[in-house]
C-alpha cells in the first residue's frame, strides 16, 4: 500500500481515493468524478504535486514569455489585489443567507477571440426566456425572508433609480421554478442591490456553490463583476442574497447565477441555473 | 528498485523557487510589491507551461492572465513544509490549463507515434535546470519502464488514459493503474527527497508502489 489509512479509511477505500486523486492529477477534476466525501478531508494534494514536479522533470521550463506580457499581467493582479482589499473593507453580508464572497472580481480572461462568448451565451439564453417571462410588478409583493432583508429590500424599492428585473430559470435540474425564479433589484446609483431567488435546489457547500455575475456593458465583455458566491440552504424555498459589486457597476446589462467549486471561482463554468437580462 | 537515500535538508520549512528567497506568502498577504516580483520569478515557469497547452500564442497569454489570478487566490494555501514554491505553482498552472483545455474539449494532438517525439530525458540533460527540476527528473527516472511510459504519455503528449490504451496495445486498467502506482512511486521519491511530505509531517519513507 502506498500509505497507512487515515484512522477510520480502510486499505481499500484508500486505493480507491488515491485513483481519484491520480485521475485528477492528471486529467483534471471532470474526468474523475465525485471524490468520496469522506476522504476529503484525509487526502492532501501529493499527487498533484507529484504530477507537477513530474510534468517539471519533463519539461524544463525554459521559455520566456513576451515582454507585453508582463505588464498585462501584473495590471490584471493590481486590479484582483484592490478589489479583494475594497471588499475586505466593507462588510456584505445581510441575511443568513449569505456567505463571504471570494473577493476576486471579474478575473474571467476568456480567450481574446471569444471575448464575449461566455455572456452572450448567457444572455442568449435569457434573451430566449424573455419571449415567456411574464411582467414583473417591481412593487410586488415581497417574499418572506429575514426582517432586515425585508426592510433593505423595500427601501431600495423606494429608491426611483432602482430597477427591478425578472430572473428566470435556466433548463438546469437544480432550477426547478415554472419560468420565473425571482427578481433582481439594483441600484447603480447606490451600488446596491438583492437577488431574490426561489425553486432553486439547497446545495451542500463542500461540493458546490452559486454564484452571482454582473455583466456590465461599460467594462470589457471578458471580465464580468463577481456579485458573491452563496448557498440555498435546505428548506429554504425563497432566499434573499445581498449584491454588493466590489467594482463599480456603470451599466448592468445581466445578472447571472451560476453553479461553481465551493468558494466561487474567478473563471465561471459556465453552468448558469437563472438569468435576469436588464432591459 | 533503487530508493533514492534521503538528503539533509538544512532548511526543511523553506524550499525557495528558482534559488530566490519565498514570495507566495507575501502574495498571500496581498502585498502589492509582490505582484511584479511573482510574475518576474514563475513567468517563465508559467509560460513555458502555457505554450505546451495551448494551442496559439494568444491563448497562453489567456491562461498566464488565469493562473497568475489562480495564484494570487490560491498562496495563502502554500505551505513551505510540504512542497517547494516550483512545484506548487507548477501545480496551480496545470490544474487551470488541464480545466481549460477540458473545456475547449482541445487536448493536444494524440501523435502517431509519441515514443519517437522529443524525447524528454535528452531535454532533461541540456536544460539548466533548478534543484527541484532535477530531483523530480531523478525521481522520474526510479519507476518501473511501464509507469514512464504511461506517464510520458499522460504528461508529455497530453493523453487520456483510453489514448494511451490505444497506443500502447495494454489494457484500459493496465494504464490506470500504472498511472496511478506512477504518481504514487513519485511522491514517495520526493518524500523520500525532502521535497514533499505528508500531511502528518512524514518526510522521508514511504512504501513501493
Amino acid at each position: 500500500m502506498s500509505q497507512t489509512p487515515p484512522v477510520g479509511i480502510d486499505e481499500r477505500s484508500l486505493d480507491h481515493a488515491e485513483e481519484w486523486l491520480a485521475d485528477r492529477a492528471l486529467l483534471g477534476r471532470g474526468d474523475a468524478g465525485s471524490m468520496p466525501r469522506r476522504f476529503a478531508d484525509h487526502l492532501n494534494e501529493g499527487l498533484d504535486l507529484a504530477a507537477a514536479a513530474l510534468d517539471l522533470a519533463l519539461f524544463p521550463p525554459r521559455e520566456v514569455p513576451p515582454a507585453a506580457l508582463r505588464a498585462r499581467v501584473t495590471a490584471r493582479l493590481r486590479e484582483v489585489a484592490a478589489a479583494a482589499n475594497a471588499a475586505a473593507t466593507e462588510p456584505r453580508a445581510i441575511g443568513a443567507s449569505s456567505t463571504a464572497s471570494t473577493a476576486l472580481t471579474g478575473g474571467f480572461a476568456a480567450s481574446r477571440s471569444g471575448s464575449t462568448g461566455w455572456w452572450v451565451a448567457a444572455a442568449a439564453i435569457a434573451i430566449a426566456l424573455l419571449a415567456w417571462l411574464p411582467s414583473l410588478d417591481p412593487r410586488g409583493a415581497s417574499p418572506k425572508v429575514g426582517e432586515s432583508g425585508e426592510s433593505a429590500i423595500a427601501a431600495l424599492r423606494q429608491h426611483a433609480s432602482t430597477k427591478v428585473v425578472a430572473c428566470a430559470c435556466t433548463d438546469d435540474p437544480l432550477c426547478r421554478a415554472e419560468k420565473v425564479c425571482g427578481e433582481v433589484l439594483w441600484n447603480a446609483e447606490r451600488q446596491e442591490g438583492f437577488l431574490r431567488l426561489r425553486g432553486v435546489a439547497a446545495n451542500d457547500p463542500r461540493e458546490l456553490q452559486y454564484q452571482l455575475w454582473i455583466v456590465d456593458s461599460s467594462r470589457d465583455a471578458r471580465y464580468p463583476v463577481d456579485g458573491g458566491v452563496f448557498d440555498v440552504p435546505a428548506g429554504e424555498e425563497e432566499i434573499l442574497v445581498p449584491i454588493k459589486a466590489a467594482v463599480p457597476v456603470r451599466d448592468a446589462a445581466l445578472f447571472a447565477v451560476s453553479v461553481e467549486k465551493p468558494g466561487g471561482t474567478v473563471v465561471s463554468e459556465r453552468r448558469f441555473v437563472a438569468v435576469a437580462p436588464v432591459s | 528498485m533503487a530508493k533514492a537515500a534521503p538528503e539533509p535538508d538544512p532548511t526543511p520549512n523553506e524550499k525557495p523557487s528558482f534559488d530566490g528567497p519565498p514570495i507566495l506568502p507575501r502574495v498571500a498577504t496581498g502585498e502589492p510589491a509582490a505582484i511584479n516580483e511573482c510574475y518576474d520569478r514563475f513567468g517563465g515557469l508559467v509560460w513555458s507551461l502555457a505554450r505546451r497547452f495551448c494551442a496559439n500564442p494568444t491563448d497562453a497569454e489567456d491562461a498566464v492572465q488565469e493562473i497568475f489570478i489562480d495564484l494570487w487566490k490560491s498562496a495563502e494555501r502554500y505551505d513551505s513544509s510540504i512542497a517547494s514554491e516550483t512545484t506548487f505553482v507548477a501545480m496551480i498552472a496545470r490544474r487551470r490549463l488541464i480545466d481549460r483545455n477540458r473545456r475547449r474539449q482541445r487536448r493536444p494532438p494524440m501523435p502517431t507515434l509519441p515514443e519517437q517525439s522529443a524525447a524528454p530525458e535528452e531535454s532533461i540533460g541540456q536544460a539548466e535546470m533548478s534543484e527541484d527540476v532535477r530531483l523530480a527528473a531523478e525521481a522520474f527516472e526510479q519507476l518501473r519502464p511501464e509507469q514512464k511510459q504511461v506517464l510520458r504519455l499522460a504528461i508529455h503528449h497530453g493523453c487520456s488514459h483510453e489514448q494511451i490504451a490505444t497506443t500502447t496495445g495494454m489494457p484500459l486498467g493496465t494504464v490506470k493503474t500504472h498511472a496511478r502506482r506512477g504518481l504514487i512511486r513519485m511522491r514517495e521519491i520526493l518524500r523520500a527527497q525532502g521535497k514533499l511530505v505528508d500531511e502528518a509531517g512524514n518526510r522521508p519513507g514511504g512504501d513501493e508502489a
